[in-house]
């Protein structure tokens, strides 16, 4: 899997472009990408797209524009699949064009262990 | 060699099924909920403890204790010396000895033990006396305590274990009767710490209080302590025992930070960073320490969006601190980056190692990214 671009973020997770679906990549149901571990609030796409788990986040395959939203667990319920926006918590909403794209968590550093984890959001 | 039946077959792991496991928090839960939240010290009975000590006595062919039961650390220390301080103890020696003389039931020996505790905490013997503030040194032991592993703070954990394992995996047991018995009531009895004699035995109740993180004790929120007794606090911080005076000042806002510089035990200072940070954030930890600007850059996305981004250290290195290539003695580092959705401010701590903004941005990103992937977000900025 090559990476191709630093597409965008909403809050701590971080969208690149790739150039295909990794072989090892195992698909996954639609689920959030990030959920704040302070509010219960979730990053999660909406739309025609397919999900995989891989190392470190997650690939997703977007057929058409889908919608990555900031939202409620109870706003995303039955909208999984349609590519609306809904009800914004703190991030804007943003459009993902059709295309592959790994998705990953901003990392944190710990100066006291010296190694990184992850943000806390 | 017999066919071994279902009751004495040995279990394995491959017993502990999904289901059983699935249980294990409950199991735990009972053993620390209530104890952690304070509801099993307001509702505590003093005659649940004298129970359960009793029939510890039973099960060692003892006759019933006088029990005492101290309800604070400072309780404890002070009818220990009172009850076991040949210095000082002269008056309950008397009492104990002239009613343990012949043979007492159970009741009277409990109904005799509300009266002498009753006694001890009547006795003159206050820490705030100039008598014993001039000679407590000499004259006032430090209160000491009996390992038994069925009268301490973990005793509900073992009985919990031995009730898990016994109960789930339906095993019989020899001494399920006694076993039972105890765990029913070791959560009533909430006994912390005790010292036992054969005619007498002082208890210290489990706190009235307890925080904890992932790591251990630990708490920032304020100065009541990570355990806490009515009027004492302990104070532990990630698991680390935290010296009063850090929390007094915090609190009482004197913290300086000649006071963190002066401090020689890094674990303490650690400590001091953990307590600001949980309060004030990085910002009013940067403030605290001093912290110098290192670099700055004006970053214009090929979105459109523009952005500044900064890399701050502190001035002085920190011997417990680490970067990222694993050198200590370093300072603290922040990068600075004001989210575009909320306007938030956020200061993330980074390696020691950059002295360029970029580098610590590109550090960041999830793990996977090549360092080589220029930073610049193409499309979406929230």
């Amino acid at each position: 899997m090559n990476f191709k671009s630093q597409l965008g973020h909403q809050g701590d997770t971080q969208w690149f472009g790739v150039d295909k679906i990794p072989t090892d990549a195992k698909k996954v149901e639609k689920q959030f990408i990030a959920a704040s571990e302070r509010t219960g609030n979730v990053h999660a796409l909406s739309g025609n797209y397919d999900m995989y788990e891989v190392a470190g986040g997650h690939v997703i395959e977007c057929h058409e524009t889908c919608v990555l939203n900031h939202t409620s667990n109870e706003s995303l319920k039955n909208n999984w699949d349609k590519a609306v926006e809904l009800p914004v918590r703190d991030h804007r909403s943003s459009e993902v064009a059709k295309g592959i794209y790994f998705v990953g968590i901003q990392q944190r550093f710990d100066p006291l262990a010296g190694h990184k984890k992850r943000v806390i959001d | 060699m017999s066919e071994q039946t279902e009751q004495t077959q040995i279990k394995t792991l491959d017993d502990l099924t999904p289901e059983i496991k699935a249980r294990i928090p409950m199991w735990k839960d009972k053993c620390t909920v209530d104890l952690y939240s304070g509801k099993e010290y307001a509702e505590h009975k003093r005659e649940d403890t004298v129970a359960y000590m009793n029939y510890v006595y039973k099960l060692c062919n003892r006759t019933a204790p006088l029990v005492i039961v101290a309800n604070t650390l400072s309780e404890y220390r002070r009818y220990f010396n009172i009850i076991f301080n040949e210095k000082i103890n002269g008056e309950f020696d008397k009492l104990v000895t002239s009613f343990m003389d012949g043979t007492k039931s159970d009741e009277q020996v409990a109904e005799k033990a509300l009266e002498i505790e009753a006694r001890v905490k009547s006795l003159a013997f206050n820490e705030e006396d100039s008598f014993f503030k001039e000679n407590k040194e000499t004259i006032l032991d430090s209160p000491r305590y009996h390992w038994i592993s069925i009268t301490s703070e973990y005793s509900r954990v073992y009985l919990t274990w031995y009730k898990f394992i016994k109960d789930e995996f339906n095993l019989p047991c020899s001494k399920a009767e006694e076993l039972d018995t105890l765990y029913d009531m070791v959560f009533k009895a909430s006994i912390a710490k005790v010292f036992v004699c054969e005619s007498i035995t002082l208890v210290l109740r489990m706190p009235s209080r307890i925080h904890r993180n992932d790591i251990g004790l630990h708490n920032t929120q304020d100065a009541l302590g990570a355990i806490q007794y009515p009027g004492e606090a302990l104070h532990y911080i990630n698991g680390r025992k935290m010296p009063d005076w850090v929390f007094e000042k915090y609190f009482g806002k004197t913290l300086q930070f000649s006071d963190f510089v002066n401090e020689t035990d890094e674990d303490v200072k650690a400590g001091i960073i953990t307590l600001i940070k949980d309060n004030e954030g990085n910002q009013g930890l940067m403030k605290f320490l001093n912290a110098k600007l290192i670099d700055e850059k004006v970053i214009e996305h090929k979105n459109g969006h523009k952005e500044t981004v900064k890399l701050y250290k502190t001035k002085e290195k920190y011997s417990m601190l680490q970067d990222h290539n694993g050198n200590s003695n370093v300072p603290y580092a922040w990068t600075y980056m004001v989210c575009p959705s909320t306007g938030t401010e956020y200061l993330i701590d980074t390696s020691a190692a950059f002295d360029n903004v970029m580098d610590a941005l590109k550090f960041h990103r999830p793990e996977g990214v090549p360092l080589s992937l220029e930073y610049t977000w193409q499309s979406f900025t929230n």
